[in-house]
């Protein structure tokens, strides 16, 4: 039953309505209209503007006509790219009306640029805008040898969460990891993604941060393109591993990073050394060991082989017999220089000898030259001084003597 | 480093005392005691490692969501 029929009041002269009722009326009859139901609509956007409740407001228009409209903060936050004054659009969504104002708006479900290449224009402006500032051009800093704690920036509930925690668990469990939750996807995510970044860096002893999220197109990623979280990343304190989306795209995320992995699996694996590796240099170190340790046993079996030996050279025995046998050089060296000398000493004799013979008197009495002396005395005469006459004379000869007297002296001077 | 120093080790310094041990043993100039001591610490070491890498669990902290009922849209 048609509502104003059962409300109206009667002034006397006709039906009057109330202003709720008329309004009520073409509400209904709008609301009712397939046509207004569920319809795309194209226009510009002027006079956008997203209230502190979270709901955004803004007039669609063309050339010749204006329509007005609302999108609610639940639709808003799920839109990954909002517009701005003058966007060319495409509007899904419903015309009703507005009772309080009185006026009919088109409540939108879905905004989308027209044509394919606003989103990417946008991300190439902004990419060459912040590349021109250095953003992109910082050196990469190093991942952590041992990573302790390690901040993740994702959906709690998404894909990506259950891949990192399952390759950290295979790899590396002895980290800890440090979840900050945000929405990754719509007009809310980039705000949420740099607070939770924020919240990752006020944590202590966080020694790398992952930011990640599952594929998607452009559009689903485009969070990640945001200018705010571009800068966030940059500023991090701690090394920035990007997991976002897609092989081939970059995010402006992904240009900030210290490192991009192309999926969260892969940037959980670059934060963490290999268990299994890890594993395999222990079993290599051991073996290390037990080699190094054969090796230096090895040599100090040598070098007491080697004492040993140079022990048994320096025995005292040995010393001795050395002794010895510098004694017996020796004794020769001596003989042998006796010998010389005895030698030496025997021709010498032997020249007295001859000496002597030649002085010998027999010798000279074998010349026939005779010694004189005085019988009574056994002086021997040199000089006819030492006779007078009548002295009795011995006069030996070689084969005996003679006894005589002196007769007569005679002196001759000798010259 | 006696068996009780090694036990209280993180599992990351034990793996480098580890590298360090046999570092020292490799390059040699130690006494046979010295030797013998390092060669039985890195043993230790070694084990403590593989001990540490099979008892780990994965932790996982949860920081709060600013706003909870933004979870609502969460991939």
């Amino acid at each position: 039953m048609c509502p104003w029929q059962a409300k109206v009041c009667y002034n006397g002269r006709m039906w009057v309505r109330s202003v709720s009722q008329v309004t009520r009326y073409i509400k209904a009859l709008i609301d009712g209209d397939p046509e207004l139901s569920g319809f795309w609509v194209r226009g510009e956007v002027s006079n956008f503007q997203r209230a502190t409740s979270g709901h955004c407001y803004f007039t669609l228009k063309d050339s010749e006509s204006e329509l007005r409209a609302v999108m609610w903060r639940s639709v808003a936050i799920q839109q990954n790219w909002l517009p701005s004054q003058g966007n060319l659009v495409d509007a899904y969504g419903s015309v009703s009306v507005y009772e309080r104002g009185g006026a009919y708006q088109f409540y939108a479900e879905s905004l989308a640029p027209v044509g394919e290449g606003q989103l990417w224009e946008e991300y190439q402006r902004l990419r060459e805008r912040l590349a021109a500032e250095g953003l992109f051009s910082k050196p990469a800093r190093p991942m952590p040898r041992w990573p302790r704690r390690i901040g993740v920036v994702t959906s709690p509930t998404g894909a990506a969460w259950h891949d990192i925690q399952r390759v950290v668990q295979a790899r590396y469990p002895l980290a800890e990891l440090v979840l900050a939750p945000t929405l990754v996807q719509g007009s809310e995510a980039p705000r949420q993604i740099v607070r939770a970044i924020q919240r990752i860096s006020l944590e202590p002893d966080i020694d790398v941060l992952i930011v990640a999220r599952g594929g998607g197109s452009l559009e689903d990623l485009w969070a990640f393109n945001d200018e705010g979280v571009a800068r966030a990343l940059a500023a991090s304190r701690v090394p920035v591993v990007s997991g976002v989306g897609h092989e081939t795209d970059y995010t402006i995320a992904d240009l900030v990073a210290d490192l991009r992995a192309p999926t969260p699996s892969g940037a959980a694996a670059m934060v963490t050394p290999d268990g299994a590796v890890l594993r395999e240099q222990i079993r290599l170190g051991l073996e290390s060991l037990h080699m190094a340790a054969r090796r230096r046993l090895d040599e100090f079996r040598r070098g007491l082989a080697h004492a040993e030996q140079m022990l048994r050279l320096h025995h005292p025995r040995r010393a001795v017999a050395e002794q010895m046998q510098r004694v017996d050089q020796n004794m020769d060296r001596m003989g042998r220089a006796l010998g010389h000398r005895l030698a030496l000493r025997r021709a010498q004799v032997a020249n007295g000898r001859a000496r002597l013979e030649a002085l010998s008197p027999s010798l000279v009495l074998g010349r026939g030259y005779a010694v004189v002396e005085q019988r009574a005395t056994g002086q021997r005469l040199s000089s006819v001084a030492q006779a007078r006459p009548a002295d009795a004379l011995l006069i030996h000869l070689r084969d005996g003597q003679i006894d005589a007297e002196v007769t007569d002296i005679r002196s001759i001077t000798v010259a | 480093m006696n068996v009780e120093d090694i036990r209280s080790l993180s599992f990351e310094d034990s793996y480098d005392r580890l590298e360090e041990v046999i570092r020292r043993l490799e390059d040699g100039e130690l006494s046979l005691e010295e030797s013998v001591a390092l060669y039985e610490e890195g043993v230790q070491l070694a084990r403590h490692c593989g001990d540490k890498l099979d008892d780990a669990e994965l932790r996982v902290t949860g920081l709060l969501q600013e706003a909870a009922e933004e979870q609502e849209s969460a991939l």
